[in-house]
């Protein structure tokens, strides 16, 4: 396929260092309590690296086209959270409602009351 | 290794670069198509965090984070050896792109390997899928993340699955000499599912086993 | 000279054929069997509902009956109808193209959906579900019927939908013909692009729904079922996320064959080109934006204001549409052959449709109307009365291109009239049945809505008779000799310009484009 555009490998070799620091490291913070920015941590991390993998190794870097319809994508899955949360965040907001259907049942063997007792449990460490 | 075949371009193509650019975006629009099916699955873990917040604290430090690490590491090193694969294919050296699909193809099946020690682990604690679901917590709503769990690694390792007899196509198709330089389309498409199944890991590594 | 259907003999060269066209006519033949099944299906509903005791069916017989009416219709018939039939024949052609861009994954998707039309139909045999086609839960996780068999079915079925809809995104971006640019495209493709990209970005998460519910039915693991920590509303924002956009994926092509149907008979370049192929796109984005509003009764009152609101947007682009083919049809010459009658059936119709869409889009409305026969006439005046009449009118309108043949003009207008008059008196008592309260689904009701039911079924009846006419003379007209000249209406679009029925390989010489699709007058001094 004469003209067709070929990725340098230097792209592909510092992709996948920055890959493994990135990795080590998103495990490293997660020892560490950020409290509250725990989750956006983790998941922004997570969201470099996908972008490292999309831009390098999926060649998105170099597309027009193609990178219309990931976008596009995102945004639908974006909308697909932002709608559902917008219900959830809002339920019982103006009518009351049972935090627990009758008749509820779990397989799960309960051993300590956990998420009844003190915030301290609710710590990671 | 066989002598490379001539390929013959389709009769509704006009030339070879059309053909390889309707293929990339063919498979893009499929990528969109998986991001939004496992969107699916990114939803309800995202709603169920939201109503037991602490109960996914708690089972997340159930799973074994070092054996999720140690998967992570070894998919981003398959992906590495995919982009290698491609771009040695596309400088017609189909030798080095044979042994680097090979190295693809053992660290996918490696990471098939790790996750069914995982799960039979959680099994050994009575932590089943579901209603089949016997282990012992301290929440009543554990099931719910077990279920999870083993939904989306399951769905994930069947997309594995599906990856490694792809790889497994390529290396015979890299072996007979039917893809080369000229002619690397399904090499290429290959190599962008299995980013994007790389990419799914790296995602639920953090929200499964670290968070 | 041989054509596509004397190009080779014998039933596999059909079933293994890479040809775009002979796909499309095995996708026509497969439709038009799950039409005359879920039709079938809803002769027999309307029969039952000729009074409120039991006639034919028990109660549980009713509700799986209505199930199979419902998922027949939806997933089978008109969530592939259009693309994949008229679609697949003519998105290539219209582009100037020999083939789609994947042949073999065109091949592919009709064996896909011939597999998912199997698992449906082994459900019916296998105890046929009793759920009603949206599967809600948690009555889906605890019916004994075979609700695995059925939405393994669909399950199946969407990946038909996704493989067609990435096929035709393709085509469209790298077969166009020398000279076709973006708007120099027939407005049907433009409709058919909007409706891939629905296909591909929407469907993905019906799939996905379909397996947390057989997981949840098998496993039990709580996502779904409330009594096991699981929210049944999250399955109707799962299953609705997919199905809203369907509901678009069924119309957006049928607004693409009115654009073809209003320039051709009325000899008039379309009014406002631009705006109609950007309103395609507007429904297709609009169309992620508005699932909420079938759980206004259910989701936070928070959640379904804003829906409501969203919902009212997709007038906006609806709007244009019906405007600029009436501004068409202004000053037009219009020849009121079978295809066009189909279109003023469509613009009647969906007009009726469309607004009482507007009614339920406002949130207090539909507190009243939520879940009555008002809702089952909107949606069944905007699919049937919309995609079914476009679907039909392309069907008349390429008929002579497909097969060479030409129908008796006079059948087809006593057809129309049939279909329009039954459809009429079937639905729109519903409407005021349902305004007065009828629930829809029930078996039995009180004595107040008999007449209104004894109505709707006699006009399911002629409905009944005016598709037996419809399918006698269209089988009448491919067994006369008579060959159809190749293009009867003095259409420009490209399929126009090869023979009737088309080669193997269409365009012997690459066609290059040098004007819009609907120049009409243009040419003359």
């Amino acid at each position: 396929m004469s003209g067709h555009f070929i990725i340098p490998k230097k792209y592909y070799q510092f992709t996948f260092i920055a890959l493994l620091i990135l990795t080590i490291f998103t495990v490293l913070i997660s020892r560490v309590d950020l409290g509250v920015l725990n989750t956006p941590v983790a998941i922004g991390v997570a969201t470099v690296k996908a972008g490292l993998v999309g831009a390098f190794f999926m060649g998105l870097r170099w597309e027009r086209a193609n990178l219309i319809f990931v976008f596009g994508a995102i945004a639908a899955m974006v909308l697909f959270f932002l709608f559902t949360f917008i219900d959830l965040a809002y339920r019982g907001a103006i009518t009351d409602e049972v935090s627990q259907p009758y008749g509820y049942k779990s397989p799960v063997k309960v051993t300590e009351k956990l998420h009844h007792s003190s915030s301290e449990k609710m710590d990671r460490h | 290794m066989q002598q490379i075949q001539k390929r013959k371009l389709p009769h509704y193509f006009n030339n070879a670069h059309q053909e390889f650019e309707a293929a990339k975006l063919g498979m893009w629009a499929f990528m969109a198509q998986e991001i939004l099916f496992f969107s699916g699955l990114f939803v309800a873990y995202g709603v169920f965090r939201y109503f037991n917040p602490e109960m996914f604290i708690y089972a997340s430090r159930l799973l074994d984070w070092k054996l999720g690490f140690i998967n992570t590491i070894f998919l981003i090193i398959s992906s590495f050896t995919m982009v290698m694969s491609v771009y040695h294919i596309q400088h017609n050296n189909r030798t080095k792109s044979l042994v680097n699909l090979t190295a693809t193809f053992f660290l996918a099946a490696v990471f098939l390997i790790i996750k069914t020690f995982e799960y039979k682990a959680k099994f050994d604690h009575g932590y089943y899928p579901g209603m089949l679901f016997s282990g012992e917590g301290a929440f009543s709503s554990l099931h719910i993340f077990f279920g999870l769990y083993f939904t989306i690694t399951g769905l994930h390792a069947l997309h594995i699955i599906v990856g490694m007899v792809l790889i497994a196509w390529l290396m015979v198709r890299v072996w007979n000499g039917t893809v080369s330089a000229e002619y690397f389309t399904p090499v290429e498409m290959v190599g962008l599912y299995w980013h994007f199944v790389d990419v799914v890991w790296i995602f639920l590594f953090p929200l499964l086993y670290l968070l | 000279m041989k054509n596509f259907i004397t190009e080779k003999k014998g039933i596999l060269s059909w079933l293994f054929t890479l040809d775009h066209k002979r796909i499309g006519i095995m996708y026509l033949v497969s439709i038009f069997a799950a039409f005359a099944l879920g039709g079938f299906a809803a002769l027999i509903l309307r029969f039952e509902l000729l009074s409120p005791d039991k006639i034919l069916l028990t109660a549980k017989q009713y509700n799986q009956m209505f199930t199979l009416h419902g998922a027949v219709m939806v997933f089978l018939f008109i969530v592939p109808s259009i693309p994949a039939t008229l679609g697949n024949f003519f998105l290539p052609l219209q582009l100037g193209a020999n083939d789609v861009a994947f042949p073999r994954l065109n091949l592919a998707s009709y064996h896909i959906y011939l597999l998912g039309a199997l698992f449906c139909v082994a459900s019916i045999i296998l105890g046929s579900v009793d759920t009603g086609w949206t599967f809600y839960t948690p009555y889906s996780t605890s019916t004994d019927t075979a609700v695995i068999m059925m939405v393994t079915g669909v399950f199946i079925l969407g990946f038909s939908s996704i493989l067609t809809g990435v096929n035709f995104i393709s085509t469209i971006h790298y077969l166009r013909a020398p000279g076709m640019t973006w708007f120099r495209m027939p407005l049907f493709v433009w409709s058919l692009y909007a409706t891939s990209i629905i296909q591909v970005l929407a469907t993905p998460v019906l799939a996905i729904t379909l397996v947390l519910l057989m997981i949840e039915r098998v496993w039990g693991i709580g996502i779904f079922d409330p009594a096991i920590g699981g929210d049944p509303v999250l399955f109707q924002h799962f299953f609705w996320f997919y199905s809203h956009p369907a509901v678009y994926i069924m119309i957006l092509p049928a607004m693409g064959i009115m654009n073809e149907v209003v320039t051709t008979f009325c000899r008039k370049n379309i009014f406002g080109y631009a705006a109609i192929a950007y309103s395609s796109i507007a429904i297709a984005i609009i169309s992620f934006l508005v699932w909420g509003h079938h759980l206004f009764t259910s989701e936070s009152e928070v959640a379904a204001t804003i829906f409501s609101f969203l919902t009212f947007l997709v007038a906006i682009p609806s709007g244009i549409k019906v405007f600029n083919w009436i501004a068409t049809m202004y000053k037009g010459s219009i020849d009121l052959k079978a295809p066009f009658l189909y279109f003023l059936g469509f613009m009647f119709l969906f007009v009726i449709g469309g607004f009482t869409g507007i009614f339920l889009g406002a949130l207090a409305i539909d507190i009243h109307l939520h879940d009555t026969y008002f809702v089952v006439a909107h949606f069944h005046y905007v699919m049937f009365g919309g995609t079914l009449y476009a679907f039909l009118s392309g069907m008349h309108y390429w008929w002579p291109k497909m097969f060479g043949r030409m129908y008796s003009e006079f059948m087809a207008k006593i057809a129309f009239w049939l279909i329009f008059i039954g459809f009429n008196m079937t639905f729109f008592v519903q409407f005021i049945m349902g305004s007065k309260g009828m629930p829809r689904r029930y078996y039995s009701y009180i004595e107040e809505f008999q007449i209104y039911h004894q109505i709707s079924t006699v006009g399911s009846w002629l409905l009944g008779v005016g598709f037996i006419v419809m399918l006698v003379y269209l089988i009448q007209s491919l067994r006369s000799k008579e060959q159809a000249p190749d293009n009867p209406w003095g259409a420009l679009t490209l399929e126009w310009t090869i023979p009737s029925p088309p080669q193997y390989h269409a365009f012997e010489k690459t066609p290059v484009v040098d004007k819009g699709p609907y120049e009409f007058g243009v040419e003359k001094p």
